[in-house]
């Protein structure tokens, strides 16, 4: 399938943005685990740099890989997505009290990343197979909403709360894409709102001090109220051009909580300063940016649908890992694209720009 | 081209279809980009003085505000676990530079080791550097003042104010109260702890176990800065507790010192019951411990001397203690009697002293005999051969349905912790347990309260209360209000009856008037438990730790466990009381006096309030 005509329309843009991300990604994470009493690079560093090599594999595949078989064959995706989250309730590993990995002897995988992508491609197969031009009403949306529920409720029972409210709004956000009435789209907005008092009633005590806590983790000084203040004191302290690299304090000093994964956000603000940020932010947003542009350009629905969900999944990442490690909004353990520590997160995140790019390239071809 | 791909129905047939849709989401990524950028303008360019200040020094500290836990009350209000404030010696692991300077500094004043020292400060160390760790909690006034006047050379180190649990009875409430302590890491693992931290005391025991949510209140917490000598410089943060609720008990502080002291040097259990409602007056169970110790971190040695201790002060005999019912247990019989038809209050048999079944003779304790006994006098007397017989003529499982309705052999749902359900010996009971079929001789043993029978006090008292109050079986309370800090009633627990018995009011007369003349009548067993001006009720028992054969052949010395149950008065009954004294031998001369004590309390405090009351107005 490699020809001459598809490697003349790979989209290099993407690919070399993504490149520089995965390269900044790596030597942020390089600084993140930086071991200072050895003087070395810890084996989360090695461990994603094979991740990295891996991922960019995965993109090719991905890029050359016609993306309408996805299309055939995205419900058996997704119902085997849906077996994977039950493996992990029902023999996951437990980690900090949640369930959210599968292990093979030292190698474990989180099978809620890889469930984000499979309800896309299940997502996008139902709106471009059921097209309705004036926009679905509710009758036509049950479908769309119980496949995302599925997958979403299982996620809460790991409990992995920041995941499952993800996957909500990624559904949404295409709900909205592939043309809501406005009818609907008000009444689920309601029914949302109202909805919550019910289930509220229905947590236990710990549970309810748990989403207290997450909501508002001032309340709880000594926990997620101490890591926001740690993350706000690491970027805050960047200034302006930042401290360098590998001489961020907070970072280094292990004040923060998840440097590696949640926060790495943090550390790279405190090391790069604004500006190191601000480019890292614009660089992504042309990413997602181009996403869209493409979304809009593929020639059939199945490719506008996906490269916008893809799109979307991009974007709510950043942003809301973004707002979370600035204060903005609750700490609700998000990563963030390229940059966080996770296998599974980078290699969904591989797949899904190696799919943007494979839409983006067959839009040339009539 | 892509061989094949014709097949997709969905080609868009204008190209420009999603054109509005790609403008509407590029905004958005504008939009949502500007603010991200935005607020980091805000926190490095606005604010980035202020915390490049905060991460120059590294000094962010956090405190946390532990919050009081609730206190618990008997019924009067009195306070039985409260709290006292107390000062923890703690440190900032990350800044101390010289762990054994500081052990060696340390070590004879705080009265540690200074190798135990130095290895908690390595610990602390190396698993959470920046974690305030305590060293020792609840140190002495001299303590305190030794490293605050030593500031300068125990750097990192300080003093942090906290409350610590007080038990001020001591030993008196011990099972009732139970008592807390800091939370092991295998708790912090499991289901039910999530959401609790390292160095949490919790309810280990007793009302502070079951209600330990209830009581523990929400943690607040301080964050500050603070200088190189650890000062505080300015606080950033405040939030603060939220106070755990209080818990009203049902039990008399009053009744429970004067059966602790009729209880001195014995070993059994005391509990007594308003049979009215339900209510716990009494819970009492010895030998006992003192809630107290296990607060400080209790020592290996103690520790130890506890758990080893045979006559296990940690059970609450009360509840988890099983001990055959003995001659308590004639009363079952009676009932099943009365109810099934097979004997009439008026039924006579002659006692000889012996009963012969079988091929050997089953001793009536009073080797010569009764002579001709009717019901009143047999339960009075507490003639064995008579209830052979009634026994026998109702058969195993006729009793045990009747033990089982009186609340014998299952828990009664008080809601602590290990409540035991004891054994109510059927026929089906032995085929299931045993695999062997009943021999009628055994049926012998039970309708006299022995052989494979095994009830709690508790189960007695059920019983008792419902004999008292004409047959309702009443859920055992011992929480009675759970109150804000503030004094609001949060949540009453209501009596509940489980059960109303299926039994004849007539026949719960004649047990009443039989228990009366236990106590007040000549031969009465119960002659101990008499009161001067108020009519009580009751009826004694004695369990044989052994059996008769094995004492015959001096197999032991151990005396039987003693019983009493009683109710007072028997017209109107206001409270049920249950005694056993272990080893104590009969339970006339063991235990009834000892309910005697706590009836005559119970009617003397009556009298003084309604005095005081009469007075008053």
């Amino acid at each position: 399938m490699i020809n001459q005509k598809g490697l003349r329309n790979f989209d290099f843009f993407l690919f070399f943005l993504t490149l520089i991300l995965l390269l900044a990604g790596l030597i942020n994470l390089y600084s993140a685990t930086f071991n200072q009493s050895s003087g070395g690079a810890s084996s989360i560093f090695y461990r994603q740099i094979y991740w990295t090599a891996l991922g960019i594999l995965t993109l090719l595949i991905f890029a050359f890989f016609d993306y309408h078989s996805f299309e055939n064959y995205s419900y058996h995706l997704y119902v085997l997505s849906i077996a994977l989250l039950l493996l992990v309730l029902i023999g996951g590993k437990t980690v900090g009290g949640a369930k959210r990995w599968i292990g093979f002897g030292s190698f474990t995988i989180q099978p809620s990343e890889f469930a984000k992508l499979c309800l896309i491609f299940a997502l996008c197969r139902y709106f471009s197979h059921n097209p309705i031009p004036d926009g679905y009403g509710l009758f036509q949306i049950i479908i769309p909403i119980a496949i995302s529920s599925i997958p979403a409720i299982l996620i809460l029972f790991e409990p992995d709360l920041g995941t499952s409210a993800l996957l909500m709004i990624m559904a949404f956000s295409l709900f909205v894409y592939a043309g809501l009435r406005l009818y609907a789209l008000l009444f689920m907005v309601i029914a949302g709102v109202l909805s919550t008092p019910v289930l509220w009633e229905f947590l236990k005590d710990y549970q309810k001090k748990r989403i207290i806590y997450f909501l508002n983790p001032e309340l709880d000084p000594l926990g997620s109220g101490y890591h926001l203040l740690q993350s706000k004191i690491a970027i805050g302290s960047g200034k302006l051009i930042g401290k360098g690299f590998l001489e961020g304090k907070q970072g280094q000093l292990h004040f923060l909580p998840e440097g590696h994964t949640d926060f790495i956000f943090s550390v790279f603000a405190e090391e790069w300063g604004f500006i190191g940020a601000v480019v890292l932010l614009i660089a992504l947003a042309m990413i997602i940016i181009k996403g869209f542009l493409i979304a809009g350009n593929a020639r059939d629905r199945f490719g506008t649908y996906v490269a916008a969900s893809i799109s979307f999944y991009l974007l709510w990442h950043t942003a809301i890992n973004v707002a979370m490690v600035t204060g903005l909004i609750p700490v609700v353990g998000i990563p963030m694209p390229f940059m966080s520590y996770g296998g599974s997160f980078l290699l969904t995140t591989m797949t899904s720009i190696g799919i943007l790019i494979n839409i983006s390239m067959k839009r040339n071809i009539f | 081209m892509i061989p094949g791909s014709e097949i997709y129905s969905d080609y868009k047939e204008d190209p420009d279809e999603f054109l509005t849709r790609t403008r509407i989401t590029v905004s958005l990524v504008l939009i949502i980009f500007l603010i991200l950028i935005g607020r980091l303008f805000y926190l490095q360019i606005l604010k980035g003085e202020y915390y490049r200040h905060l991460s120059e020094n590294n000094r962010i500290r956090v405190y946390r505000i532990q919050a009081p836990r609730g206190l618990i009350k008997d019924r009067e209000g009195r306070i039985i676990a409260s709290n006292r404030p107390s000062f923890d010696l703690v440190f900032m692991p990350s800044e101390i530079r010289n762990p054994r300077a500081a052990a060696k500094i340390l070590s004879p004043v705080i009265n540690m080791k200074e190798e135990e020292i130095e290895s908690i400060i390595e610990e602390a160390k190396e698993e959470a550097s920046f974690r305030i760790t305590r060293l020792k909690r609840d140190i002495t006034m001299n303590e305190v003042s030794f490293v605050e006047s030593n500031r300068l050379d125990l750097p990192g180190f300080f003093i942090v104010s906290q409350t610590v649990r007080n038990y001020p009875y001591l030993t008196v409430l011990s099972h009732l109260t139970g008592y807390i302590s800091e939370i092991t890491k295998k708790e912090l693992q499991s289901e039910e702890y999530s959401g609790y931290k390292m160095g949490d005391f919790i309810g280990k025991y007793g009302i502070e176990r079951i209600w330990d949510k209830t009581l523990r209140g929400i943690d607040g917490g301080r964050q500050v800065e603070v200088d190189a000598f650890g000062r505080e410089i300015s606080p950033i943060k405040e939030v603060e507790p939220i106070p755990g609720h209080d818990l009203k008990t049902t039990v008399d502080l009053d009744l429970q010192i004067v059966a602790e002291e009729a209880m001195q040097g014995k070993n059994g259990a005391v509990i007594a019951m308003d049979p009215r409602n339900g209510e716990i007056l009494v819970m009492l169970s010895h030998p006992a411990f003192d809630p107290n110790e296990f607060i400080a971190g209790i020592s290996r040695e103690k520790w130890l001397n506890i758990i080893e201790n045979p006559d296990k002060p940690l059970m609450n005999r009360c509840i988890q203690g099983i001990y055959p019912p003995g001659s308590t247990f004639k009363l079952v019989t009676a009932i099943a009697g009365l109810e099934e038809g097979v004997i009439t209050p008026d039924t006579i048999l002659y006692c000889p002293g012996y009963y012969p079944f079988g091929n050997r003779n089953f001793k009536c304790w009073k080797e010569k005999g009764h002579g001709s006994v009717n019901l009143h006098r047999a339960i009075v007397e507490s003639c064995d051969v008579y209830f052979y017989q009634v026994g026998l003529r109702t058969g195993v499982d006729t009793l045990s349905h009747y033990a089982r309705m009186l609340g014998l052999g299952v828990q009664t749902g008080i809601g602590l912790l290990n409540e035991k359900d004891g054994i109510i010996p059927s026929s089906s009971w032995k085929r299931l347990v045993l695999g062997e079929d009943w021999f009628e001789g055994e049926t012998l043993s039970v309708a006299i309260g022995q052989g494979y029978t095994s009830i709690t006090p508790i189960q007695l008292l059920t019983l008792v209360s419902a004999i008292a109050n004409g047959g309702k079986v009443y859920m055992p309370i011992i929480v009675s209000e759970i109150v804000s800090r503030e004094g609001f009633l949060l949540q009453k627990y209501l009596p509940t009856i489980v059960r109303e018995l299926d039994i004849n009011p007539s026949t719960l007369e004649i047990i009443r008037d039989a228990m009366y003349g236990v106590v007040n009548q000549p031969h009465g067993t119960g002659w101990s438990a008499r009161l001067p001006d108020v009519e009580v009720g009751g009826k004694t028992g004695t369990a044989q730790v052994i059996s008769y054969d094995s004492r015959r052949n001096g197999g032991t010395k151990l005396d039987d466990h003693a019983w009493f149950i009683s109710f007072a008065p028997v017209k109107g009954p206001e409270l049920a009381i249950v005694v056993l004294v272990e080893h104590g031998g009969h339970g006339a001369t063991a235990a009834a006096p000892i309910a005697r004590k706590i009836l005559s309390a119970y009617f003397e405090k009556k009298k003084r309030a309604q005095n005081d009351k009469s007075k008053g107005s």
